[in-house]
């Protein structure tokens, strides 16, 4: 099972978006996929209309005594299904620091998810945590999503170097602009002159979209209710990107 | 969690969403269309068609979510003018919803749903009250008590040959090795049923083709024996002491290596002229309207013979054993006990029922016993014979022979608790009761 995690250090840039379309795009595509929604506010389980789940069951998950597989729901997507989130999410950090090996104990919350999956895709909540630490070195690919702003790209250079200082380095980085409006000049000016050493950036990139938006209406990844929209059309060439390094 | 079948009768779908709580949400409407009988149906596509329609729905809950499946299958069988009607729900769970499933599945059943666990087509076409000899692998004489006994063994022959027939790209095939059985069992049946009714047809074609069916059983046998023997290898495993595991292992690749060169001989066997040749002499054989002396005798009364003799034989057999006789007059009985099955089988509709099922079960289960009691017998003697085949060769053959030397005694242990039960069984077959009720069946 491969891993693919959606994190960046700020928040509301777009994380959740992209984990539920290209959890779309994967299934999709034939793969068995689990999306995994870490984040105590449950977007990612909400878009699914599923309800967060009621055991509060991160503190045992964390001790691996908690049978994860029986909390995963079938969406209403072929091959697509969901480990919802719940309000213990918010204590993971708590649960985590009182583990041996804080990044071990993630891994092996991945790895206790049965065999099933072709690839679970990790919707993380923001900032440095231990919780999205240990999902940085769980993950097989990072995906990070970047409004294209000079701020934005200084967190995400924060982001790169924090990696390095604390040798995560068995995970590919794909930085992706997220929520980008090319008529704004400084997301023109900021897109066309971005360079990374240490990352590599997507081709392909989220435009500022009404029909993302429209997804808490609907309560559907955008390609079920909208498949031929530029939001749609760009998290499947997203997807086939990071297809490509996974 | 795997989807569940239900037979229904007036189903409404308002009832089920109002008794689960769910709403019903169309996602396919589908449209009658005929289709293909499924293989196990495959004998009565000239008599039966078979139009099947679809409709696919979801049942949501409060918050728009998808948490059951369920498929409505609309099913009409047609046959000369009359058309019968079947309706079927199919629940497809969705994880994580196993709850919401069994609520769905109690809304079904509150409204006479019922479980089936075959193909809506097959479940249709059988409740309709069509039969098809294939599927079941036995034939049944029509219910003509008065016609000639030889028309009705004729019409019988042919059935069995169109089921061997249907069962050759099977054999050929080989993926299961059931197909080879089922074909065997045909060819069993024919050559039982012929030769019991010997006077029904002239004397020499009579004699042709007993000898050339008993001859093709025959080329088969081998490779029946084998399939049997390399799976019940498996349950010596499970027998045999830990530290002896895999010692019966040289056995077992002896076995699959025959196996494969007895396929290569029933393929060229089926694929041959000879035999291609033999199915059409027997099936113009059996096209024409000869009969020998007895041919005209009502088939009831022929096979009112038949059975009373088959019994006779029992009886005669059964009565010299005791708890010294050999395994081969124990063998004896157990032929005896065939030849009256199938004579009861083929003629099933033509008795009462009653009298001819209660017989029926009494001999199955003796059967049974003898089967099991042969088995153990026949399985220890071949044991050692092909330990013996692949210790040839071998250099240390230490390890091999004392693992089937601790079968050999397993397999004498069981057969000599098998051989009481089964002269209990043969004693009481041959009862007074029994008799009793045989002649009842066929006065
Ligand atoms: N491409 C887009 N175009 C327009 N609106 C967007 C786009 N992507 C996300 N949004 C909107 O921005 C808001 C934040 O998006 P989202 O929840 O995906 O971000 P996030 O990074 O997961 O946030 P958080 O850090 O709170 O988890 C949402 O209201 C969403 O509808
Ligand atoms: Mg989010």
């Amino acid at each position: 099972m491969k891993i693919l995690a959606v994190y960046s250090i700020k928040g509301g840039v777009g994380k959740t978006a992209a984990a539920v379309n290209l959890a779309y795009c994967a299934a999709q595509s034939g793969m068995k996929t689990l999306l995994w929604d870490f984040d105590p506010q449950a977007a990612s389980t909400f878009y699914f209309r599923v309800k967060p789940k009621l055991n509060k069951s991160m503190k045992k998950a964390v001790k691996g005594k908690s049978d994860l597989d029986a909390e995963i729901k079938a969406t209403d997507f072929d091959n697509l299904d969901i480990l919802p989130a719940d309000f213990s999410c918010r204590n993971m950090d708590l649960f985590l620091d009182s583990a041996d090996k804080p990044k071990k104990a993630v891994r092996d919350m991945f790895k206790s998810i049965s065999g099933d999956y072709d690839i679970a895709i990790a919707d993380a909540p923001p900032g440095i945590t231990l919780l999205s630490e240990g999902i940085m070195s769980a993950a097989d690919v990072l995906a990070v999503p970047l409004i294209p702003t000079t701020l934005s790209l200084r967190t995400c250079e924060m982001l790169l170097n924090f990696m390095k200082d604390n040798k995560i380095k068995d995970v590919k980085t794909a930085l992706f602009f997220s929520m980008a409006d090319r008529r704004k000049k400084i997301h023109r000016d900021v897109m066309d002159g971005a360079e990374f050493e240490k990352a590599k950036l997507l081709e392909n990139y989220v435009p500022y979209s009404a029909d993302v938006e429209k997804m808490g209406l609907h309560r559907e990844p955008v390609g079920a209710f909208s498949p031929k929209s530029k939001a749609a059309v760009s998290y499947g060439g997203i997807w086939r990107e990071i297809v490509n390094i996974l | 969690m795997k989807k569940r079948i239900f037979a229904l009768k007036n189903f409404s779908l308002n009832a089920l969403e109002a008794f689960a709580g769910f709403t019903l949400r169309q996602n396919i409407t589908g449209v009658m269309k005929k289709v293909e009988l499924p293989d196990e149906l495959f004998p009565l596509r000239d008599r039966v068609e078979c139009l099947l329609r679809k409709d696919s729905f979801s049942l949501i809950n409060e918050d728009g979510k998808t948490v059951c499946r369920l498929n409505l299958t609309e099913i009409e069988v047609c046959s000369a003018g009359s058309v019968f009607n079947f309706s079927f729900a199919e629940l497809i769970p969705l994880k994580g919803y196993f709850g919401e499933f069994c609520i769905v599945q109690a809304a079904v059943e509150d409204q006479g749903g019922k479980e089936t666990k075959k193909l809506p087509v097959i479940y249709s076409v059988r409740k309709a009250g069509f039969r098809s000899d294939a599927g079941k692998g036995t034939v049944e004489a029509d219910k003509t008590p008065d016609a000639p006994a030889a028309d009705v063994i004729r019409n019988i022959l042919i059935r069995l040959i169109n089921i061997a027939e249907a069962k050759e790209h099977g054999v050929l095939e080989d993926t299961d090795p059931e197909f080879l059985h089922d074909f065997r069992v045909a060819l069993r049946r024919s050559r039982s049923a012929f030769s019991m009714f010997k006077g029904a047809f002239p004397p020499e074609e009579h004699e042709y083709f007993r000898q050339k069916l008993s001859h093709l059983f025959a080329r088969t046998s081998l490779a029946r024996d084998l399939d049997v023997y390399i799976k019940i290898m498996g349950q010596y495993r499970a027998v045999l002491p830990d530290s002896m595991q895999d010692d019966l292992e040289p056995v077992e690749k002896y076995l699959t290596a025959m196996k494969k060169k007895e396929h290569e001989k029933i393929v060229g066997l089926i694929n041959s002229e000879e035999y291609s040749l033999f199915k059409n002499e027997w099936r113009n054989f059996l096209g024409r309207a000869v009969y020998g002396e007895k041919g005209m005798q009502r088939v009831r009364d022929a096979a009112s013979e038949v059975i009373k003799n088959a019994y006779a034989k029992i009886v005669k057999d059964g009565r010299k054993l005791d708890n010294s006789s050999p395994a081969s007059d124990i063998h004896k009985v157990r032929i005896g006990c065939k030849k009256l099955r199938y004579a009861l089988e083929f003629f099933r509709p033509i008795f009462p029922s009653k009298q001819a099922d209660a017989v029926t079960k009494k001999l199955k289960t003796l059967q049974d016993s003898l089967g099991a009691h042969q088995d153990y017998e026949v399985q220890r003697e071949k044991l050692l014979r092909y330990t013996e085949e692949a210790a040839k060769g071998m250099k240390d053959k230490v390890n091999l022979s004392l693992a089937s030397g601790y079968l050999a005694r397993y397999l004498d242990e069981l057969k000599c608790s098998e051989r009481e039960r089964c002269l209990e069984m043969i004693d009481s077959f041959i009862s007074d009761k029994v008799r009793a009720q045989i002649k009842e069946m066929i006065k």
